[in-house]
C-alpha cells in the first residue's frame, strides 16, 4: 500500500510500461496525487472535433492525470504487465461543469481485482477535485489476462450470440472516417505513445494488422459527435461505456445515438445511448445520463 | 409581370392502384438491388434519402408565391444569419438545386457585411442593380460544364480517316480553351447557373423562415467572362481561373420589411420537401423493368390535369419574365415551349417521332464512333452510348420541350447566354410547380401524386445529330421556320409510387457513379464563408466535416416499413456551439 505525492503528475517513460513486469498476486491499494493539473484543452479539443469552449472537455480530466495512472501502474507493487492489457469499459461522473482555469488536482488509486469471462478486471479511480470537492470521477476498467479468470471461463468460450440491436432510437446516424494519423495526432496532445496507436508497422510488432484508434479518442469523439459538454450541460453527466473492439486506422466507423428516457432513479434528466460500429463489429457502446442533481 | 400560379391537386387514382415503394433492406444472404434500400449512408451531404411530406391546400396555396417571387427592392435592418441558417441556404442552393448539382462546375464563396457593401459599389460602378445593406452577399462562381459523357464527345463527330487528329485537336481546345464539343453542352453550363439563381431566391426565404430575401444579379455576367474586381474580393486564384471558373451571379441577401408569404413552419416543410424531390423516370406499367416489383408494373389511372399542366407553363414564363424582364407577351414569344400530350393520339405519335428520331442519332453515332478507341476499351464508349436509349425514351403524361431561337432572342436586345440561363430558371421553376402539386393531400400510402424529369440528355443527342450528322432541331417541326435551338425537356408524371431507391443511390453514393446530377458533396466542398480575408470552408472544423442533414428537425427521412433507419441517413447535428454562431457578427 502507498501514495506516491507528487506536484504535478510525472512523465513516465515508455520503457518503464513496455518493460514492467509483474510478480503476479492481489493488487494492492496504490495511489498516486497531483496537486497540480495542467494541459491544454484546446489542443485536445482541436484533435477530438469539440467545439473551443472555456470549459474543459468531458474526458480531458483523465488526460489530465494520464502521467499519475501510469505511475501507478508501472509502481514496483503492481503485480500485472502492462503489455496486453485492454480498457474495457469506462465510467465518468462529472459533478458539474469544469472551467480551464480552475485550480485543479488530481488523485489515482487501484486496489483489488475481480476474476472475469477472459480475465481478471481491475478499475482504476481517477478523481479530480478543485481542493474543496470532488468534481470528476473516472472509473477505468482494465482486463488482464494475467490476472484470474472466473474458474467457469476456464472451459473452452461458447461460441458468442450475436450482439442485440442498441435499444434507442436513432436520433443521430452518421458515419466519420478515422484518418491514419489520428494515433500519432492523439499522441500529442495526450502524450499516449502506444506504439499500437501510431503505425501500422508498430501496430504490427504487437500483433495488430494495422494501429488502431486510442479507446479514449474513440470516446470522446463520440461524445462530441452527440454534442454532449460541459457548455451544453453545466450539471451532473454520467457516462458509461463499454469497447468491445478496436477500431482500426484509417477506416470509416458508423455512429448512432438517441434517447433511452426520461427519468433517471426519479430525478429529471435524459439519458442517451450511443454506439460506434468498426467493420461491421461494435466497437463502442455506451450511455450519456444528464441530470439536474443527485 | 409575374402572375400567380395556382398549385392544383392531382386526382387520385383507384384505391387498389394507391401504392408505394415500400423498399425494405436486402435479407441476409438475399442479393441487393436498386429496388433495396442501401445498406447505408456515408456522406457529407446534406441531403440524404429522404420522403415527400403532404401539404394541405391552404400549405400549397402559400408555397405557391414562391413560384412567382418578386425581388425585393430594399433591405432592412435585421438580424445577423447564424452559421446554420447559411447551411440549411445553402443546402437548398448550390448543394441541390435541381440539376444543378453538379459540384464539379459550381462552386459559392459568401461575403459578409463589409465585403457585401463593396461588392454592391462594385456591381453599381458596373450599371447593375444593386441593393444597400445586404447582410451577406453569395458570390456564384461556375466552369464548363464536364463530365464523363463529355469525355465520351470528345470521340463523336470525326470522319474515320482524320479522327486521331480530330480528337486530339477537341481534347486541346477543351482542355486550354474550354472549348465545347456541341452547343448544348456549352448552353448547359448556363442551364444549370439559371436553375441555381432561381433556387437562391427560394433558399434565403426558406432557410431564414421568411426573415430574409435574396436579390440576385444575373443578368451582367452571362458574357463578360472575367471580373477582376470581384475575383480579388473573393480570393479567387490563378488555378481557378486558369480551370475556367467564372462569376456566375451575384445574391445580395438581407432582412426585408414585407411579410413572408409563408409561415415559418411552412418554411421548414417546403425546405424538408425540396431536399426530397428527385427526378422521375419511372411511368408504373410503362417503362419499368421486368425485375421491378409490382407496384412498378401496373399502369395507374391518373393524369397531370391539364389546369397544372397550364400552371407549369405560367410558372416558366414568370421565371423567364422574372430573369430577362421582358414583358409576359414577349417571354411567351421567345420562349418556345412545345408541349407533348401523351395519352392523345397526337401526342402518342409525337412522341413516337421524337423517340425514333433520337434513337437514329444514337444509332449512328455507336456506327460511327472511331474503332481504335471503342475497342481497346472493350467498347465500352458504344455501350455507354447505347445506355442512353432507355433514359431518352421519355415516359410521361405530359412532356415539354423548350428552347430559344437565337436570332430572335439577339433581335430582342438579349444575350443568348442570358437567356440561356433564363430558360434554364423557367424550366426548373415549371417543374417544381408539378412537384409540389404532388403533394398536396398526400395520402398515407403514396410516395407523391406528381413528379417530374428535367432533362438536357435528349436535347444533347438531338444536337449531336444537328452537328455532326445533318440532323434536325427537336422543336423544328413545332416551330418551323423560326430556326429554334431546344435545350431542355421535362416531363410531368401523375403517378403515386416513386422511383427506385436504388436511383438515388447513384446520386449519393460515392462508390457509385452518378455522371450529371450529383447529390454527394458537403458544404466544405463547394462552399466557403469569407472572413477576414480568407475563404474558410463551411462545415470543415477540427477533424471534422458536416454530418448534419438539413430540415432534419422535419424528419422525413426514408425508413423501412418497421421504421427502422439506413444507417447513417438521418445524420448528426452540427454542435450547437457551432450551429448558434454568427460568422461576421
Amino acid at each position: 500500500m502507498g501514495v506516491s505525492p507528487f506536484d504535478t503528475p510525472p512523465v513516465v517513460p515508455l520503457w518503464r510500461t513496455a518493460l514492467k513486469r509483474g510478480a503476479g498476486g492481489s493488487i494492492p491499494h496504490i495511489a498516486a496525487t497531483a496537486r497540480t493539473l495542467r494541459g491544454d484543452p484546446a489542443a485536445y479539443a482541436e484533435v477530438c472535433g469539440l467545439p473551443a469552449s472555456p470549459m474543459l472537455p468531458v474526458c480531458f480530466p483523465d488526460m489530465l492525470c494520464r502521467g499519475l495512472q501510469l505511475a501507478v501502474l508501472t509502481d514496483p507493487a503492481f503485480p500485472v504487465p502492462l503489455l496486453g492489457i485492454v480498457h474495457v469499459r469506462q465510467r465518468i461522473e462529472q459533478r458539474r461543469a469544469i472551467a480551464a482555469d480552475e485550480p485543479l488536482s488530481g488523485h489515482v488509486w487501484v486496489e483489488g481485482h475481480r476474476p472475469a469471462q477472459r480475465g481478471g478486471e481491475l478499475d482504476m479511480h481517477t478523481v479530480v477535485s478543485n481542493g474543496e470537492e470532488a468534481l470528476w470521477h473516472g472509473v477505468t476498467t482494465i482486463l488482464s489476462r494475467d490476472l484470474p479468470r472466473l474458474p467457469e471461463a476456464n472451459e473452452p468460450e461458447p461460441k458468442r450470440e450475436p450482439k442485440p440491436e442498441t435499444p434507442f432510437q436513432h436520433q443521430r446516424s452518421t458515419a466519420w472516417t478515422v484518418p491514419e494519423d489520428l494515433g500519432r495526432r492523439y499522441a500529442k496532445v495526450s502524450g499516449d505513445v502506444n506504439p499500437i496507436h501510431q503505425y501500422a508497422w508498430t501496430a504490427k510488432l504487437f500483433g495488430f494488422k494495422r494501429a488502431i484508434a486510442h479507446g479514449w479518442w474513440t470516446l470522446a469523439r463520440c461524445l462530441a459527435e452527440m454534442d454532449v459538454s460541459s457548455d451544453t450541460w453545466p450539471g451532473v453527466l454520467s457516462v458509461d461505456a463499454r469497447f468491445l473492439s478496436p477500431v482500426s486506422l484509417p477506416s470509416t466507423v458508423w455512429f448512432t445515438s438517441g434517447p433511452m428516457d426520461d427519468t433517471v432513479d426519479g430525478v429529471t434528466g435524459t439519458t442517451s445511448g450511443f454506439a460506434l460500429r468498426s467493420s461491421g463489429k461494435l466497437a463502442l457502446t455506451g450511455t450519456v445520463t444528464q441530470t439536474i442533481a443527485r | 409581370m409575374q402572375l400567380p400560379v395556382t398549385l392544383c391537386p392531382i386526382p387520385l387514382p383507384p384505391p387498389e392502384q394507391q401504392v408505394a415503394r415500400n423498399a425494405a433492406f436486402a435479407a441476409e444472404g438475399e442479393a441487393r438491388n436498386r429496388y433495396h434500400l442501401p445498406s447505408g449512408l456515408a456522406s457529407p451531404s446534406p441531403v440524404g434519402y429522404r420522403k415527400r411530406l403532404a401539404l394541405t391546400q391552404e400549405e400549397a396555396a402559400s408555397a405557391a408565391a414562391l413560384l412567382a417571387l418578386e425581388p425585393p427592392s430594399a433591405f432592412v435592418d435585421g438580424a445577423a444569419p447564424t452559421e446554420a441558417e447559411l447551411f440549411e441556404e445553402a443546402a437548398l442552393g448550390v448543394l441541390s438545386a435541381r440539376q444543378s448539382t453538379n459540384f464539379r462546375g459550381q462552386r459559392q464563396v459568401t461575403l459578409g457585411p463589409e465585403d457585401s457593401a463593396a461588392i454592391a459599389g462594385i456591381l453599381r460602378a458596373a450599371g447593375a442593380p444593386a441593393l444597400d445593406n445586404a447582410r451577406y452577399t453569395h458570390v456564384a462562381l461556375t466552369r464548363p460544364y464536364r463530365t464523363p459523357f463529355t469525355f465520351l464527345l470528345t470521340f463523336v463527330g470525326h470522319s474515320a480517316w482524320t479522327s486521331p487528329f480530330g480528337v486530339l485537336n477537341r481534347a486541346w481546345q477543351k482542355k486550354f480553351a474550354h472549348a465545347d464539343d456541341i452547343p448544348t453542352i456549352g448552353y448547359l453550363q448556363h442551364l444549370h447557373v439559371g436553375i441555381w439563381a432561381d433556387a437562391v431566391e427560394r433558399a434565403a426565404l426558406i432557410a431564414s423562415g421568411g426573415a430574409r430575401r435574396a436579390h440576385v444579379v444575373l443578368a451582367p455576367f452571362a458574357d463578360r467572362g472575367r471580373q477582376p474586381a470581384i475575383e480579388r474580393l473573393i480570393g479567387l486564384d490563378d488555378a481557378a481561373i486558369a480551370e475556367g471558373w467564372r462569376v456566375a451571379f451575384v445574391a445580395q441577401v438581407g432582412a426585408v420589411a414585407e411579410a413572408s408569404p409563408l409561415s415559418p413552419e411552412l418554411c421548414r416543410k417546403v425546405g424538408a420537401n425540396l431536399l426530397a424531390f428527385r427526378s422521375e423516370r419511372i411511368q408504373p406499367g410503362v417503362n419499368a423493368e421486368e425485375k421491378a416489383p409490382p407496384q412498378y408494373q401496373t399502369r395507374q389511372d391518373m393524369d397531370v390535369p391539364q389546369a397544372l399542366t397550364e400552371m407549369a407553363g405560367r410558372a416558366g414564363y414568370n421565371a423567364f419574365c422574372r430573369w430577362t424582364g421582358v414583358d409576359r407577351e414577349s417571354a411567351k414569344r421567345l420562349l418556345l415551349l412545345e408541349r407533348i400530350d401523351v395519352l392523345t393520339p397526337t401526342g402518342k405519335e409525337r412522341l413516337r417521332a421524337v423517340r425514333s428520331h433520337l434513337e437514329d442519332v444514337t444509332d449512328t453515332l455507336v456506327r460511327r464512333l472511331p474503332l481504335w478507341v471503342d475497342l481497346p476499351t472493350g467498347r465500352a464508349l458504344s455501350r455507354n452510348a447505347l445506355r442512353g436509349k432507355k433514359a431518352f425514351a421519355l415516359a410521361g403524361q405530359r412532356i415539354y420541350v423548350g428552347g430559344l431561337c437565337k436570332p430572335e432572342i439577339e433581335a430582342a436586345g438579349l444575350s443568348f447566354a442570358h437567356a440561356v440561363r433564363a430558360f434554364g430558371a423557367a424550366a426548373s421553376r415549371s417543374a417544381l410547380v408539378c412537384e409540389l402539386a404532388g403533394c398536396i393531400d398526400l395520402p398515407e400510402g403514396c410516395d407523391l401524386l406528381s413528379g417530374i424529369c428535367l432533362m438536357a440528355g435528349p436535347v444533347n443527342q438531338n444536337d449531336i445529330g444537328k452537328s455532326f450528322y445533318g440532323g434536325r432541331d427537336l422543336l423544328a417541326d413545332a416551330f418551323t421556320g423560326r430556326d429554334p435551338t431546344s435545350l431542355l425537356v421535362w416531363t410531368l408524371k401523375a403517378k403515386t409510387v416513386a422511383d427506385p431507391i436504388g436511383n438515388e443511390e447513384q446520386l449519393m453514393n460515392a462508390s457509385q457513379k452518378g455522371a450529371l446530377v450529383d447529390l454527394r458533396p458537403g458544404p466544405a466542398d463547394v462552399a466557403a464563408l469569407r472572413i477576414a480575408g480568407q475563404n474558410i470552408p463551411m462545415r470543415q472544423r477540427d477533424g471534422r466535416v458536416n454530418s448534419e442533414r438539413a430540415f432534419a428537425d422535419v424528419g422525413n427521412f426514408v425508413r423501412d416499413a418497421a421504421g427502422n433507419d439506413i444507417p447513417g441517413n438521418v445524420g448528426s447535428a452540427w454542435p450547437e456551439t457551432w450551429r448558434s454562431e454568427r460568422p461576421w457578427a
